[in-house]
């Protein structure tokens, strides 16, 4: 029963159009979506999506019970950090970057990398003795890492430094977790 | 699908039709469209006489009313019977009503919906007759086999009408005097001569 109109289409457009392909008068053709089957539809993705944000939800759980065994590690010579000034490095084990300051001759410190607002990299303001994050301008305190303006909310991660004579060594976490 | 509606067909005869509106009475009786006839019986020239022709809906095989809906809301089953619009779909806009070259549809403005006859698919696909066919009493409206009709009557089933340049072929089939050619229409003539021969305005 479908030929006369295939028929006419053929005769006027040489082959059947994309939009009569997608809107046939034949109903067995048609594509009928029913309320129902929509709403069905609907109440499925939504249980996906439920499902979904629990299992992260569920994992965060398990992961902040579990503790990261850092290995320790020299990050860098005395020498070779000038007062006033700071040295990026990574954490190998976990591939997270962290940031190092020289504050005097024997002081160091060092916090994760990562702004706790959308983990943009920080950097060291050496007047103003901040760490500031170029993305939505979110400023921490160079000393203790708590946020001091801007969208952040949480403080950076502290790192547990260590100065032996041979070099600054990194020997754990101070303060909150890298990962 | 069954083959019931392949066997038979719709056959009207206008020249048969005495005007006693059984079959609009039996339309309205139906569940889907309640208490609303989709059968219209038209007065063919009210001033001058009582004359009456069944008018329903004459499923073409490429039809002009699902051809012209924007909102994908009339469709066509297997065994040809083009459906009234879809209630979830159909937005009341009377393309169909403009574009159908017999004037079968009829937007009803009170639900935003076009109706029309569906040759009681209701009915028609559990092998039963359309309730126009049960209840006209002339036989003006008949249901059944065309070899049966041909050989009881001396007029000739036809399913074909030339609207200017197009050609219609439907399901539905239209009783002439004794010839099966195409028909040709020109819906101009029809008026003219109404117009001239009565001027009911004129006193």
């Amino acid at each position: 029963m479908q030929e006369p109109i295939e028929k006419r289409l053929k005769e006027k457009f040489k082959e059947i159009p994309k939009w009569a392909e997608d809107f046939p008068i034949d109903q067995n053709r048609d594509s009928n979506v029913s309320r129902r089957d929509f709403v069905r539809y609907l109440g499925l993705v939504s249980l996906g999506f439920f499902a979904g944000t629990t299992g992260v939800w569920l994992k965060s759980i398990f992961d902040r019970k579990q503790k990261h065994i850092y290995q320790s590690m020299k990050i860098i010579d005395k020498e070779d950090l000038k007062i006033g000034e700071s040295y990026v490095f990574e954490i190998p084990d976990i591939k997270e970057p962290a940031i190092l300051m020289r504050l005097d001759q024997e002081k160091f410190i060092a916090f994760g990398q990562k702004c706790t607002h959308l983990q943009c990299p920080v950097i060291w303001k050496k007047d103003e003795r901040i760490l500031f994050c170029p993305c939505h301008k979110g400023a921490f305190n160079g000393l203790t890492g708590d946020v001091l303006y801007g969208p952040p909310e949480r403080p950076l991660p502290k790192l547990k430094i260590e100065v032996r004579a041979d070099g600054v060594y990194f020997a754990g976490m101070e303060r909150g977790e890298l990962v | 699908m069954s083959n019931w509606l392949e066997e038979n067909d719709l056959f009207i005869d206008p020249q048969r039709c005495i005007g006693c509106r059984a079959c609009e009475a039996a339309c309205a009786e139906c569940g889907t469209h309640r208490g609303v006839p989709m059968i219209h019986l038209e007065p063919l020239n009210r001033p001058d006489s009582v004359k009456t022709a069944p008018t329903l809906c004459m499923h073409c095989d490429d039809p002009a009313c699902a051809a012209v809906c924007p909102a994908d809301a009339i469709k066509r089953t297997d065994d040809g019977v083009v459906q009234s619009s879809m209630k979830p779909r159909c937005i009341g806009c009377s393309n169909c009503q403009i574009a159908c070259p017999f004037g079968v549809p009829k937007v009803y403005r009170a639900r935003a919906q076009m109706n029309k006859c569906d040759m009681c698919y209701d009915r028609t696909s559990i092998n039963l007759k359309p309730m126009c066919a049960t209840v006209c009493p002339s036989e003006a409206i008949f249901f059944g086999p065309k070899s049966v009709i041909e050989s009881q009557r001396k007029n000739k089933a036809n399913n074909q009408f030339i609207f200017g340049k197009q050609k219609i072929t439907t399901k539905v089939h239209i009783m002439m005097d004794a010839s099966d050619e195409p028909v040709e229409l020109d819906i101009m003539d029809f008026i003219s001569t109404t117009i001239e021969d009565s001027q009911p305005w004129v006193v």
